[in-house]
């Protein structure tokens, strides 16, 4: 085997790392597991080098490029968008970095190693910047544009490579056009980058906002139940007196049917079991006002310790999202209702909360999404619900039938 | 059925009691009730000999609380079959009791139907005592109650019974003894394991604990069977 081919065969798994890193970058874990991933990217290796070596036929190698990044995008986990984005993308970055090494080094050895090492380099950097930013709340319609953008790129560069292969003499021309592109593109993801950050921050302000909610109702129940109780003090006077006469004078039906209004008063101060944690009944009492006022039926049972060691912050906003969903739901039909329960057996902390619904859900992606119609601003529930309950590394279980929809959550290593 | 209701003040005993003779009359359940006013007097009577097969716990009391009964039952005695229903007018409750393994927990001020769900889970429980699990080894048939099975374990194509007592090996496979048992208490949670969930201490998210602080790997495979008992506990 000639030198030439080693080389030209090294430099191509220089190449495939390159993909694969900023394709793990962009895209996430794999969804398959080492193996299958490992020889997927074997396979493409071995069909690319083959028709780099052998076939030296640009149009095929291009081909197998598009196609091959495409394929290799279905081994993770996405939508069909951010998986077109990906390969675009990737596709438009290495061509814009290969051409413009091609022509600015006349050595073909010298400019292939540059151009796949600064490609590895490059998919380093986008991988340090994707992970770093943790770029997972990007609406669609981004994608949809940077993959617009891109296509272009492509498809100006293969016009002017169309037209320069046809040129007899060397042309400085054409390196030049590249460069320009390189610039623009650079400027492109830098105003790019400054738009997801304000994106990111609208996120954040929202995400403030809702703990600020919870924190108010939970200011709010504590204002109620302190005015209520304030109340109840008051009257405590007054309703004592009646019961020494109606002792003295022993009537006991009287005195029965007393007491009942007075244990009845009782319990409508607090409207269910209460937990016990100040954060988590906030949240409970200011669903059950809701929930009420839409006329739903409440069942509960709570037992828990406020020892946990589970920021009770988390079970806030589980509950809170999960009977935020529940009443959305419940308010939908005419037999309305929501049971859920808190409580912790056998060393575990179970969450569940049950509704009646219409029996219609929307899936996307394997995921039940929104019914809303402002989808870029809903369908952010049980999304936070999954992120709490991986953070515990907890399992979530979701069952329905025509009439019922039933959210499960066990939490482990709750002390 | 024997029940002691275990409370400092007689009102709530009488109350309970009253919403059980009601039940024992209604449904033609024999149930014998008895009444203390002090943690002190319950663990004086079951150390003289005395047995229950529910007990209501009231928490809150000005010398040993329910804490300690649950210390003296579960812990001392080591008793895990009586049924204790832990009654309290706190809002949340404290950790350890939650270690008791309660049947139920009932708020003050309580409704009759807190207490008849109760009544029933325990009921439940009791007529599954009797149940008598049999297998046939060397020829012979082997009785052992339900009961005082802790688990089931398949090796190769024997399984491996574990009682309270003692261990015995059977040629069976796994999935017919699944099928046969069609029992509550029993539970699949992984490919080798059925436990008796009488005897669960704690779950883990790999792993059982049972009382003896056996350990008994969970697979995903049955994490369902996991949830749903979990949900069905009170």
């Amino acid at each position: 085997m000639s030198l030439d081919l080693i080389y030209k065969g090294f430099l191509n798994v220089v190449y495939i790392f390159a993909v694969y890193i900023v394709f793990s970058g962009i895209l996430g874990k794999a969804k398959y597991n080492k193996i299958i991933t490992f020889f997927s990217y074997l396979f493409f290796y071995l069909v690319l080098t083959y028709i780099y070596l052998f076939l030296n036929n640009q149009i095929l190698s291009f081909t197998c490029n598009i196609l091959g990044f495409f394929a290799l995008s279905f081994l993770y986990e996405s939508n069909l968008s951010k998986k077109i984005f990906t390969t675009f993308f990737v596709l438009s970055s290495f061509i814009v970095i290969e051409t413009l090494f091609m022509y600015l080094i006349s050595n073909s050895y010298l400019a292939r190693f540059s151009a796949d090492f600064i490609s590895l380099l490059f998919s380093f950097c986008v991988s340090y910047f994707m992970r770093k930013k943790n770029r997972d709340f990007i609406p669609k319609k981004y994608y949809r544009y940077i993959t617009i953008f891109n296509v272009f790129n492509i498809a100006i560069i293969m016009l002017i490579l169309l037209y320069f292969l046809q040129q007899k003499e060397k042309n400085y021309f054409f390196p030049l056009i590249i460069f320009i592109l390189l610039i623009m593109n650079i400027i492109f993801y830098i105003v790019f980058n400054d738009m997801i950050g304000s994106f990111e921050r609208e996120q954040n302000l929202s995400n403030i906002k809702n703990q600020y909610d919870l924190i108010k109702a939970q200011t709010d129940n504590i204002h109620q139940s302190t005015l209520e109780l304030k109340k109840l003090e008051h009257d405590l006077k007054n309703k004592l007196t009646p019961i020494a006469y109606l002792v003295k004078e022993e009537k006991l039906d009287e005195l029965n049917e007393y007491f009942n209004n007075i244990l009845e008063d009782f319990s409508k101060l607090s409207v269910f079991k209460e937990s016990g944690i100040l954060e988590l009944d906030g949240i409970l009492n200011s669903k059950y006002k809701l929930g009420k006022s839409l006329g739903i039926e409440f069942e509960s049972y709570i037992s828990i310790s406020d020892q946990l060691t589970i920021d009770c912050m988390d079970l806030a906003v589980i509950m809170g999202n999960l009977l935020d969903n529940a009443i959305e739901a419940a308010s939908k039909v005419s037999y309305k209702w929501i049971k859920f329960s808190i409580k912790e057996v056998r060393g575990v902390l179970f969450l569940s909360v049950e509704n009646s619904f219409d029996g219609f859900l929307k899936i996307k992606n394997n995921e039940i999404s929104t019914r809303k119609n402002d989808k870029s601003n809903h369908g952010y529930g049980l999304k936070s619900v999954k992120a709490i309950v991986e953070k515990y590394d907890g399992d979530l279980d979701i069952t329905y039938n025509h009439s019922s929809f039933k959210v499960r959550i066990i939490l482990y290593d709750i002390y | 059925m024997k029940v002691a209701i275990c409370d400092d003040d007689v009102a709530v005993c009488d109350i309970i009691e009253d919403i059980l003779c009601a039940y024992s009359k209604k449904n033609n359940v024999f149930i014998d009730v008895c009444q203390f006013y002090k943690v002190e007097s319950l663990i004086q009577s079951i150390e003289d000999g005395n047995s229950f097969n529910l007990i209501y716990q009231d928490i809150e009391f000005p010398n040993m609380t329910g804490i300690d009964f649950g210390e003296f039952l579960r812990v001392r005695t080591e008793d895990f079959f009586t049924d204790v229903v832990f009654i309290s007018g706190a809002n949340s409750y404290d950790r350890q009791l939650f270690s008791f393994q309660p049947l139920y927990f009932i708020s003050k001020p309580f409704n009759n139907d807190e207490i008849i769900k109760s009544l029933e889970l325990s009921l439940k429980k009791l007529d599954n005592n009797s149940r008598i699990f049999t297998y046939k080894k060397s020829g012979k048939t082997v009785f052992v109650p339900l009961n005082e099975i802790m688990f089931f374990e398949s090796i190769s194509r024997e399984i491996l019974i574990q009682t309270i007592s003692t261990k015995d090996l059977f040629y069976e496979s796994l999935n017919n003894l699944e099928q046969s048992l069609n029992n509550s208490s029993f539970l699949r949670v992984h490919n080798s394991y059925i436990v008796n969930t009488r005897f669960i201490k704690s779950i883990n998210k790999s792993v059982i604990i049972l009382e003896n602080d056996f350990e008994i790997s969970i697979s995903r495979k049955y994490k369902d069977n996991i949830l749903e008992f979990v949900e069905g506990i009170i």
